[in-house]
Parts: C-alpha cells; structure tokens; sequence
C-alpha cells in the first residue's frame, strides 16, 4: 500500500491479487450473489484507487482498514437492496459446483445422496447465516471465515471490543438454533 | 461465576480472546457445571459446522475487469506519470498554432484579400486587372481607337469606365442608374461578375453597394484620374509628334519639302 501510495501503480494490482479472494468470500457471504459480490469487490479496490491516500500504515494494518472499506460498501448495499423487494437478500446459487461444503464421508451411503446432503447443508447454512442482522451477521462471518481478533473487528465495525463479544455470542446462539440439527 | 456470564466468556475463549486470569475463572466453572460444559462443546461443533462453507473462487471476469477500469484510472493526469506527457501535448500544440498563424499571414502577403460580402451591404475591391466586358451603354460611347484583346492587354488603354463623356458622370459598374446607390439583393452577385472580366490597369472599385453611397466619391475621382492621365498621353503624344516634325523639317528644309514622316499634317 505504501508502494501504491508513492506512485506505484503496479502495487494495487499485487493488492487485488492478494485480496480479491477473501474479499469475495466476505462480500459473497454477506449479501449471498456471486455477481454482486464481485461488483463489491471491484466497488472497494476502485475506492482504495482514489482514496487510497487517505490510509495511514501507522495506525492500523491495512487487511483491517480493507475490511473497514469493505463492510462500508456491503452496509450501503443492504440498505440499498433492503428497499427494494424484488431483488432477495439472499439469492442462493444452489447448482453452483463451486461452493464446496466438505461433507464426512459417513454422511451419505450413497454420492447421490452425499451429494443431496451436502446441498442441503450448504443450503441451510447459507440460509441462517443470512438470517442474522447485519452487525452480528458481519462479525460472525470476520471472526469465522477471516480470522480477524475482537480488536480488528471492532475498528471494522466502529464499536467497542465488549459490544463485539455480545454480537458474536449472540449471532452463535441464533445459528445453534437454526443449525440445531446439522451441528448434532 | 454465573452461568450467563459464563456462556458469553465460552464463546470468547473459542476466539482466544480472554485473559489468562479469565480463562483460569472460566475452566474452574465448567468443571463444576455440566450444562456450561455442554455448551463448549456445542460452540465447538457449531464452528465445525460452519467450516463446511469453503471459500469460493471468483471467476475470472473479476480480475480482468478490475484491471481494465485500473487502467482506465492511471489513465487520467496524475502529477507524478503524466507531467512529461503535458508539456509536450502544450508544446507540440503551442508549435502548431504557431505554424499555422505563419502560413496564414504569408497567404494573406501573397494574396489580395478575398472579396467579402455581407447581407447588408458589399464593398469588393480589386487590386489586379480584372476584365470586364463592356455594358451596352457604356461601349457605345468607348472613343478608344482599337479594341485590346483582354488577355494580350491586361493594361488597356481603354476602359469603359475610364472613357466618359465630359459630365463626369459618375462611374458605376453595372447597367444601372448613373448614381451608385444600393442594388437590391438579387442584383448584387450578379453585378459583380461581369466587372470581375474588365482589365484595368490600376485598382478599381468593381462594385460598390453600400446604402450611404460612401465609395461613389471614390469610384469618382478614379475616373478623374484616369481621364486626366488619358488627357496627359495625349498630350505628351502631341508634342513628341511636333519635336519629330520639326526635326524632320529642320533637315528636309533645304529641298523646300514639309513632309511629315507620319504622314499627317505639315505642322
């Protein structure tokens, strides 16, 4: 990033290379569309462009500074979406191969039925991770798929660290409800 | 420690996030409490679960995009890339106007200025012999004594305009009345071709059509001048015509004959 910010212009693509994929996940996670997750994508790496001078490396790192963008950008576009009814929140691809669930092999007797089980168990995860609120939904999803420490997300999601325990305590919670089934 | 307490210090001990001293307080109640201990062992599965969701990979539209509107971006100005590129855009820019303003002005050297018209009124001034067949009304009263061919003898003795009747009427270049007033529209363009053909040996006003009559007092005292330089040949012709004679005279005079090399009087 300091590279880019000196005038390399070849460093944000390095950076794209380096973060599209979490990025995707994260934004395909959050708002359930491939092809509005890489909107998103491109959306966050086109404001890095031209407010990228405005990070400052000193004060944080810069994953945590892209996910703060990130968050940003996908909060915007729920509200959005949230208004308008005719596109669902959650548009689940549910013949994409390329969401992989690894599946234990002793689920299924049978690859048909492994493979019904497995759809079915991406099907329902995807639903109650979608069913969460946004703040809980964001945390639960940073903590989970990105690894991110209590500190990070409570910069990304501009609370304190005691707020971000309760939102992850409470979006676990919901989740063992929904999930109730499939984590037995 | 409570068991409420104690649920949310679980999910947090999952993440690694509790003190050392919390974490020692939070084992101390598990070990005492089976439903608390269920509910770690719940947690756990529960991101077991939740690790079935792999990551996805973004197709490829995704990256080629990307660098397609990066593109596009450090395509604009930036102070640091493109300065160089600036400069010479102006220079190059700067160097070409420039030639262009030389090559104009030598036009406008070389070249007289091109006749303009306007709507409202039209003043064509010509610097070159220009041709001009004679108007009907004025050939008739020519007392030029042969007629030029026009392209031989662009300086023609004889001009329409410049051979006039003593009134001095005032010269006007087309079949109209004697004073140059303002020709209606339709007439104008067509008043100028036929004094666009006339040789002239000076600079002559082919048309003046302006509604103020300002340029008949110039279109006048052309046809003075040339009057007065016809008058001024003749005369220079008569006298050189009496130096000969006399010449003639003063060697024939012996032998008693007056004759005149040219054939014409004794003078």
């Amino acid at each position: 990033m300091a590279r880019f910010q000196a005038g390399d212009s070849d460093a944000m693509e390095e950076l794209f290379a380096r973060f599209q994929k979490p990025l995707f996940n994260f934004f395909y996670r959050m708002v359930g569309r491939r092809e509005t997750a890489e909107d998103l994508v491109q959306e966050t790496f086109l404001k890095l462009c031209r407010f990228g001078s405005s990070f400052r490396g000193s004060d944080a790192k810069f994953s945590t500074w892209l996910y703060s963008v990130a968050g940003n950008q996908c909060r915007d576009y729920l509200r959005y979406s949230s208004r308008r009814p005719e596109t669902p929140l959650c548009d689940l691809d549910q013949n994409s191969s390329e969401d992989i669930i690894e599946m234990p092999s002793t689920l299924g007797e049978s690859p048909v039925e492994e493979h019904l089980i497995r759809m079915e168990v991406r099907e329902t995860l995807k639903t109650a991770i979608h069913s969460l609120p946004e703040k809980e939904r964001t945390a639960i999803v940073l903590r989970e798929y990105h690894d991110l420490e209590y500190k990070e997300i409570a910069e990304v999601l501009g609370c304190p660290i005691g707020s971000v325990k309760v939102l992850i305590f409470r979006a676990r919670q919901r989740l063992r409800g929904r999930l109730g089934d499939l984590t037995a | 420690m409570r068991c409420n307490k104690a649920k949310v210090m679980l999910s947090a001990a999952l993440d690694g996030e509790l003190l050392k001293s919390q974490q020692a307080a939070l084992e101390r109640h598990i070990s005492s409490c089976a439903a608390c201990a269920g509910e770690k062992a719940a947690l756990s599965a529960l991101r077991d679960t939740m690790s079935l969701w792999a990551d996805a990979e973004p197709s490829t539209w995704l990256s080629e995009s990307f660098a397609y509107k990066l593109r596009q971006l450090q395509g604009q100005p930036m102070k640091k890339i493109n300065r160089s590129r600036w400069v010479l855009g102006t220079a190059s820019a700067g160097l070409a106007t420039a030639m262009l303003a030389v090559v104009f002005l030598l036009n406008d050297q070389v070249q007289p200025p091109a006749p303009v018209s306007t709507p409202e009124h039209v003043t064509v001034v010509k610097t070159q012999p220009v041709k001009q067949p004679a108007p009907p009304d004025i050939a008739d009263k020519v007392i030029a004594p042969t007629p030029v061919p026009e392209a031989k003898n662009p300086v023609a003795p004889t001009r329409p305009v410049a051979v006039r009747p003593a009134t001095k009427e005032p010269v006007h270049v087309a079949s109209q009345p004697k004073k140059v007033t303002s020709i209606p529209r339709s007439n104008r363009y067509t008043e100028l071709t036929p004094r666009a053909a006339a040789p002239v040996s000076e600079p002559t006003v082919v048309a003046s059509i302006a509604q103020g009559d300002a340029t008949s007092s110039v279109t006048d005292n052309l046809g003075e001048a040339g009057l007065a330089m016809n008058e001024t040949i003749e005369r220079v012709r008569g006298t050189l015509r009496k130096a000969a004679d006399l010449m003639v005279a003063q060697y024939t005079e012996p032998i008693g004959m007056n004759i005149n090399p040219n054939g014409g009087e004794i003078l």
